[in-house]
């Protein structure tokens, strides 16, 4: 009997090809019955896959009998968004899921994802992987899981949740070959307003008059900038766009094929992305100094049926990503931009070299194009195979598969880049012209370093059962697989885990799920590396009983369900952090002559009780369905009880010990939130439309850390949301020497009228550390989209709208403060804003302190005059495309032709007057792009 | 067939599975742990070594490490020219238990803990016993220097004797008394001292403790515990404890003063240096401190501004104060004519630097004025800096940071005496010695310009504190000395002056006083350093200096 099935079976199927027609064939068998005209996409306008089966952990479940709480989204609700990573497509289009991008360099402008307020575990075709930069092209779908049922098989990865995108496959049917072209004008949003140079050296002599000292700018020399008679001797240069260009291009064609037979099925994308920089160049270079990203990637996806009961999975994904910037550093240029006043040094002296002084060493321009080039080189290559083996001889249902995967990732950074001389020009009137250089024109450095390169080895052997008996729905899943990492030369991490999954269900009516691992991590200490956690999820469709069909017919789905469990997180373990390790330190440098011998120090105290965090979580959801499955509506409500946080304790942590204390497993805190989606739909005719929204609040609260003695209550951290912002509170501005005599006074600082007046909460009559509380917004984040579309006749619009509220930052650094020190200790630069600063005859109508140099330490600490709301709401996306009428295009043997035009960041709406709400401490820019393209289907 | 295809894959499988388990350690062993540090079976204990080593490397080292200048230009002596430099928060009463600035609490028992280690494992090592004695020694010298190092910024800390704590131990613990960390230190030091190093070491061997280093250790110690703001009860046994202890170092016989003051300070040994933080050869001190008006490789930041108050202070080459009618000093020449020390110790206007004259006058090439971080005082620093007078560029330069010199102990010396026996003989010769050296004229009655016949010991108490502030300016001595002395109060409430140099159209230059910068010291609380509130907030035993109020 089993000699029949003796085919090997310890490779699988990745999670997607686990179904025998994934998700994404399906939606291609819907688009080839495409009439005359397309209609709205296939899977917009949905929150629940009430017919289609959603990809889970190892595996997947049919929509209708799904208990874990989750959201997924479809390739085809992706590919409208012209950027350049998979996570800023999602922006608004699921709940639970709060996006935000932190670095917009390009090549590194992915959003940080978040999912019930952590970081989740991405897992793309059933294993995890780090990175997501694929094409959405590749995409069929994106789940997210969001409570313990849905994770618990992975046991103390669990925790965090997890997005699982699952790539497309082919399909048996007639081969489709779709090109699309696409070329984009990325600009800049919310760039710094700097000051001119008159209106600069003016402030900046008040500030050093407010500060107690001598003004430095003589009227003649402000009546220059004024005039601006003498460019060379009193510059006054924008920086901004001396450097930068207005706009920047982005191009990305796309090549896939799909198609296959009942034996084979295949599907093979090609994806080429190039983004390019802002900076000016110079044409005398040989080489580029500007930023470039380009993307190459490939992936073929094939299934074979190697027998009727076998099937055979081969994916294989390349990827190469060549980017550059200027030798000087895309990062570094941007800090000097926010450094360098407009009237520091001209761009070039009157020879034509590059001007620069002591001061400002670092000539700009010379730095956007005279500092050589820094290439970067990253490769990435995954295999996946996979077999699975239907058992049915044995028993109806039955099936064993196994999956190894390789992925391996190289990254590496050339450093071309070379120094460059300025020249101060000193023009001393009768007597001689005295030119000095400063720094010197080096050679051109050439080495390379590895930055990054790990390895990965998966690989996964899993029993399934799947069968139903009347109205007994069963299925089960048992597996074991074990997940090894390598970073560089450290050894290796090591994550395996048992798993299982074991569904019931009656009907559809009455649901019931148990999941559960035994899972494993090697870097904690021998005894201590198994854990077990199960989960268990509960569902009953109240729309299935007869008595509430009779009452409410057009109720099809009305699901109530719930789930608890517990899962863990091990990403804190640690590089075997149970063990004592020693450090080379410094040399110290002994004998005469001095020579330096290599010294030897404690490392951090290790922890050989440390172990993975853990988190209890509970979760009730809602689902509904109407009319026909056109409205849709779910809600969710959860509460994670996080336990075991591993931190750094607060008490008993004195210097005196005379080491750094580990990290332990101390904190609590709990997750809390409401999520609610809707979508409606409706296709007549020619007509289609579709809108869907969701809303989320989501809040944190820390039930314990150890916390030091806090002298008053609400100096305490501990009840507030995790990464609360603790500052003073201001109250206005002095006004007068009456006021600040009759304020609280302030340790060490004499303030003076224009400074910050803070609160004395504990009114001791001193403003310190003790007058801190919890600024900003202790109320939920609430943060939403909205996606809508309309199609009629061959045109259709998508538009995605999304929000945030209840979100603080703290403004601060030189892209707010003045005159902030540059690295050799000159005055930085000031912005229009400054020019609302308080002075004696502006006292009432003042927006920004009493201006001072080198920063003040009244004024600057953090405190609500900084920390500013930063709610919005954005156009994230706006697509417009018309499709050709199939009679202009079947002449030409083409499937379909559409002409589409679409932006992204196209409106802003925000309470914060000067910065974009993501991008604000004054880097890379936030970006609004303009796309054009086309789709050629054939 | 199938069944073949099925073993030969199980047996593939089995193969890759088995070969990463053997091919990989399952925990690093390139990582040092404690049994590869005190090696039971090396007998060269070459690890055990760097470990001693490495809490030698936690030694404090003299440079611009507080804000972006050094200790002692937070005193009467100077100022940091940087506007808003962290270092001026002493002077504008910014520090607090919030801010300590010059914080060496967690590295001070950093050190220790190293040297309990250090103790406490140092004989599995199958070394000589000799060697193990020795350098159980050199950690127990160590531990006691960095308990000065707390007891001088704090007063009473917590001592912890030999223990080591494991991490989940209590370590709450509360302060000892002034006297226990003193008395700590000193009979630590009292019981290692000889089983130091002689005083003469090899030249591989410079930069380990000796038994001069546990001496003059000891001597400054006790120099601190007999000053008013250690002897509230004013206890004249102190000061001969005191005097005691510095004549140990005088009576070892094997140190004297170093024939070049300027050159002691960028020798690699010399007799003069007692202990020091051995340094490799560089060239920060002179690129952060050097004047600002030269470029590429002699270009300076100009840090550190020198106050008038410490120019003043040098006597004329012939001993005498400028104050002297019979000095000679010539306001309008102010720099003729000066104990050699000045020279070694300042940048002035005029001044040969770097193949031209310091230019320090107003508009000057090292005082352009304008946006420039620059001299607010019209000096620059030229101590411990190498010999850059007629060169073009600045080049490493090997510079020790001394932390015990023999002009010190011969000071420390003369104090202590002048105090438990007023002006005797011995004072005098001992500064003497100190003026001779430093290239004062002897003067017809060989006093080197001291005041025959002292009586007073307040009077001569001046003398040997002016003797202290120029000769070891900016060695981290002054910043403790105004306030073991009590005297802080009345120097640092006074004016750091400048003097603003004005060029006349016939090359001759005016000079002016003026007040750059005023410093508030608040006696209730200022002499000690607050207890950082890291410490108060964590541990409830942890009692707070006076004044500090949290």
């Amino acid at each position: 009997m089993m000699k029949k099935y003796a085919m090997p079976f310890f490779f699988g199927v990745t999670a997607a090809a686990l179904c025998a027609q994934p998700a994404a064939a399906q939606a291609d068998t819907l688009a080839r019955k495409t009439p005359a005209y397309p209609n709205v996409p296939a899977h917009a306008g949905r929150v629940l896959p009430l017919k289609d089966t959603v990809p889970v952990l190892f595996g997947q479940q049919p929509g209708a009998s799904l208990v874990q709480s989750y959201g997924i989204v479809y390739g085809d609700e992706l590919r409208n968004t012209p950027v350049t990573t998979l996570e800023n497509t999602l922006y608004g289009k699921l709940a639970g899921l709060y996006l935000e991008q932190f670095s917009l360099n390009p090549g590194d402008d992915a959003a940080s994802a978040s999912l019930r307020s952590t970081t989740p575990l991405i897992v793309i075709d059933g294993v995890p992987r780090s990175g997501l930069s694929i094409d959405p092209e590749q995409v069929a779908s994106i789940t997210i899981l969001k409570d313990a049922l849905g994770t618990a098989m992975y046991g103390m990865r669990g925790q965090n949740g997890v997005i699982l995108v699952t790539t497309r496959h082919g399909y048996n049917g007639k081969k489709r070959i779709s090109f699309t072209a696409q070329t984009a004008v990325q600009q800049m949003v919310k760039t710094p307003k700097f000051l001119h140079a008159y209106d600069y050296a003016s402030l900046y002599n008040e500030a050093l008059v407010n500060d107690g000292r001598q003004a430095v700018y003589s009227a003649a020399d402000l009546e220059a900038w004024r005039s601006g008679s003498d460019p060379l001797g009193h510059p006054d240069v924008d920086w901004y766009n001396t450097v930068l260009k207005n706009q920047a291009g982005m191009q990305r064609y796309n090549l896939n094929v799909a198609g296959g037979n009942r034996i084979s099925r295949y599907f093979v994308d090609l994806d080429y992305l190039n983004q390019q920089g802002y900076f000016k160049t110079d044409s005398r270079n040989t080489y580029p100094t500007n930023n470039f990203y380009k993307r190459y990637i490939f992936r073929s996806n094939v299934d074979v049926d190697l027998t009727r009961s076998t099937l055979m999975n081969l994916s294989v994904y390349g990827r190469i990503r060549n980017g550059n910037e200027p030798g000087a550093r895309t990062d570094s240029i941007f800090k000097n931009i926010l450094s360098t006043p407009n009237n520091a040094y001209p761009v070039q002296n009157f020879d034509g070299s590059l001007a620069g002084n002591n001061q400002y060493a670092n000539n700009i321009y010379g730095m956007a194009t005279r500092s050589g080039y820094r290439p970067t080189y990253n490769r990435n290559l995954s295999v996946d195979l996979s077999l699975r083996q239907r058992l049915d001889g044995l028993l109806q249902g039955l099936f064993v598969k196994g999956l190894v995967s390789f992925n391996s990732y190289y990254d590496e950074a050339l450093n071309r880049s070379k120094s460059f001389a300025v020249y101060n020009v000193a023009m001393n009137p009768g007597v001689d012209t005295v030119i000095s250089q400063i720094g010197s024109d080096g050679q051109q450095s050439n080495s390379s370093s590895i930055t990054s390169q790990t390895r990965q080895a998966y690989t996964e052997l899993q029993l399934g059962y799947d069968s139903t008996f009347g109205k007994h729905g069963v299925s089960f899943t048992g597996l074991y697989y074990r997940d090894s990492y390598t970073d560089g030369n450290v050894l290796p991490l090591v994550n395996s885990a048992f798993s299982v999954r074991a569904a019931y269900n009656y009907d559809l009516k009455y649901l019931l799920e148990v999941t559960m691992a035994y899972s494993y991590n090697n870097m904690y200490s021998k005894g201590n590396r198994w854990g077990y956690f199960p989960a268990v999820g509960l569902g009953w469709n109240i729309a299935r009983e007869n008595w509430f069909r009779d009452a409410v017919p057009a109720i099809s789905t009305l699901k109530l369900r719930g789930s608890y469990g517990l899962v863990g997180n091990s990403l804190k373990s640690g590089y075997y952090s149970y063990l004592q390790f020693f450090n080379f330190n410094g040399t110290y440098n002994l004998g005469n002559p001095a020579t330096g011998v290599s010294t030897i120090g404690e490392a951090a105290l290790a922890n050989p009780f440390l172990t993975w965090e853990k988190a209890r979580k509970t979760n009730i959801g809602l689902d509904v369905a109407t009319h026909n499955d056109k409205l849709q509506f779910t809600a969710e409500y959860y509460v994670n009880k996080l336990s075991d946080l591993v931190m750094k304790r607060g008490t008993n942590a004195s210097g005196v010990i005379g080491a750094t204390l580990p990290a332990e497993n101390i904190g609590r805190s709990t997750q809390r939130g409401l999520e609610l989606s809707a979508a409606y739909r409706e296709q007549a005719g020619v007509l289609g439309y579709y809108v869907k929204g969701n809303v989320t609040f989501a809040r944190t609260r820390v039930d314990y850390m150890d916390e030091v003695n806090r002298r008053y209550s609400w100096n305490q951290r501990t009840g507030q949301p995790v990464g609360q912002i603790f500052g003073l509170v201001a109250d206005g501005f002095y006004q007068s020497k009456e006021d600040v005599e009759n304020s609280a006074a302030l340790d060490g600082y004499n303030p003076v009228p224009g400074d910050i007046k803070y609160k004395d909460l504990n009114g001791d009559g001193t403003i310190n550390v003790f007058d801190e509380r919890a600024i900003g917004s202790d109320k939920p984040l609430i943060f939403y989209g909205l996606t809508a579309g309309i199609s009629w006749k061959g045109i259709d619009l998508n538009m995605v709208w999304q929000g945030v509220g209840n979100r603080y930052i703290n403004l601060n650094g030189s892209n707010t403060w003045e005159f902030l020190s540059n690295a050799n200790g000159a005055p930085g630069q000031a912005m229009e804003h400054h020019l609302g600063r308080w002075t004696p005859a502006t006292a009432s109508a003042a927006t920004y302190p009493r201006l001072s140099v080198n920063g003040n330490v009244n004024n600057h600490r953090t405190s609500t005059f900084w920390v500013k709301d930063a709610s919005y709401l954005r156009l994230k996306t706006l697509e417009l495309g018309y499709t050709l009428p199939q009679h202009w295009v079947r002449p030409l043997h083409l499937q379909s032709v559409r002409a589409f035009a679409s932006g992204y960041n196209l409106l802003t709406f925000t309470p914060l007057d000067r910065v974009d709400p993501e991008s604000y401490l004054g880097g890379y820019p936030n970006q609004r792009i303009i796309n054009f393209g086309v789709n050629i289907q054939l | 067939m199938q069944r073949k295809y099925f073993l030969y894959i199980i047996a593939g499988l089995c193969t890759v599975q088995t070969a990463c388990k053997r091919t990989l350690e399952t925990e690093p062993q390139d990582r040092l742990t404690e049994e590869l540090v005190f090696d039971e079976i090396d007998k060269n204990a070459d690890n055990a070594k760097a470990f001693l080593l490495g809490t030698y490397n936690l030694l404090p080292a003299i440079s611009n490490r507080i804000g972006n200048t050094l200790l002692d230009a937070t005193t009467d002596d100077g100022m940091a020219s940087n506007d808003g430099d962290r270092s001026n928060d002493y002077r504008l009463g910014r520090i607090s238990p919030l801010n300590v600035l010059d914080n060496s609490w967690d590295n001070s028992y950093k050190g220790i803990r190293q040297a309990n280690m250090f103790l406490s494992k140092i004989d599995r090592v199958p070394t000589t016993d000799e060697l193990k004695k020795q350098w159980k020694a050199e950690a127990r010298f160590l531990r006691a220097f960095f308990y000065f190092e707390l007891m001088k910024r704090w007063g009473g800390v917590p001592l912890v004797g030999d223990k080591v704590f494991g991490f989940r131990e209590n370590i709450n613990l509360s302060r000892n008394s002034l006297e226990e960390t003193k008395n700590y230190i000193v009979s630590e030091l009292d019981a290692v001292k000889d089983n130091l190093q002689p005083n003469i070491m090899s030249d591989g061997e410079v930069g380990r403790a000796n038994k001069g280093a546990a001496l003059a250790l000891k001597a400054r110690v006790l120099l601190y515990w007999a000053s008013p703001l250690y002897n509230e009860g004013s206890e004249a046994q102190r000061w001969t404890d005191a005097a005691n202890a510095s004549k140990d170092v005088i009576d070892l016989g094997v140190y004297s003063l170093a024939t070049a003051y300027i050159d002691m300070f960028i020798a690699g040994k010399s007799t003069e240096m007692i202990f020091a933080k051995m340094q490799a050869p560089s060239q920060t001190l002179e690129q952060q401190n050097g004047p600002v008006g030269y470029l590429n490789a002699a270009a300076g930041k100009g840090l550190t501004s020198p106050s008038q108050n410490l120019v003043d202070a040098f006597p004329m080459d012939n001993g005498l104060p400028i104050t002297d009618p019979l000095s000679g000093y010539d306001a309008a020449n102010p720099y003729a004519k000066r104990d050699p020390r000045l020279d070694a110790t300042i940048l002035y206007n005029g001044k040969k630097w770097l193949n031209r004259p310091v230019e320090t006058y107003e508009g000057g090439l090292d005082k352009p004025g304008g946006i420039v971080t620059q001299t607010k005082t019209g000096y620059y620093m030229r101590k411990f800096m190498g010999k850059f007078e007629s060169t073009a560029a600045y080049a490493n330069t090997t510079r020790h940071m001394i932390h015990f010199r023999y002009a010190e102990t011969l000071l420390s010396y003369a104090e202590a005496l002048n105090e438990a026996q007023g002006p005797v003989k011995a004072v005098y010769d001992n500064l003497v010695l100190i003026r001779k050296r430093a290239g004062i004229k002897a003067g017809a009655n060989n006093l080197y310009g001291l005041p025959a016949g002292v009586t007073d010991k307040a009077v001569m108490r001046k003398i040997i504190q002016n003797e202290r502030r120029i000769e070891m300016a900016f060695e981290e001595q002054r910043f403790w000395d105004i306030r073991r002395w009590k005297i802080a109060a009345a120097v640092m409430n006074q004016p750091v002056e400048g003097m603003k140099i004005d060029k006349q159209a016939n090359g001759t230059f005016t000079y002016t006083r003026f007040n750059a910068a005023s410093s508030v010291f608040d006696a209730t609380r200022m002499y000690w350093y607050p207890i950082p509130y890291a410490e108060i907030e964590t541990n409830p035993n942890m009692r707070q200096n006076e004044g500090w109020g949290y």
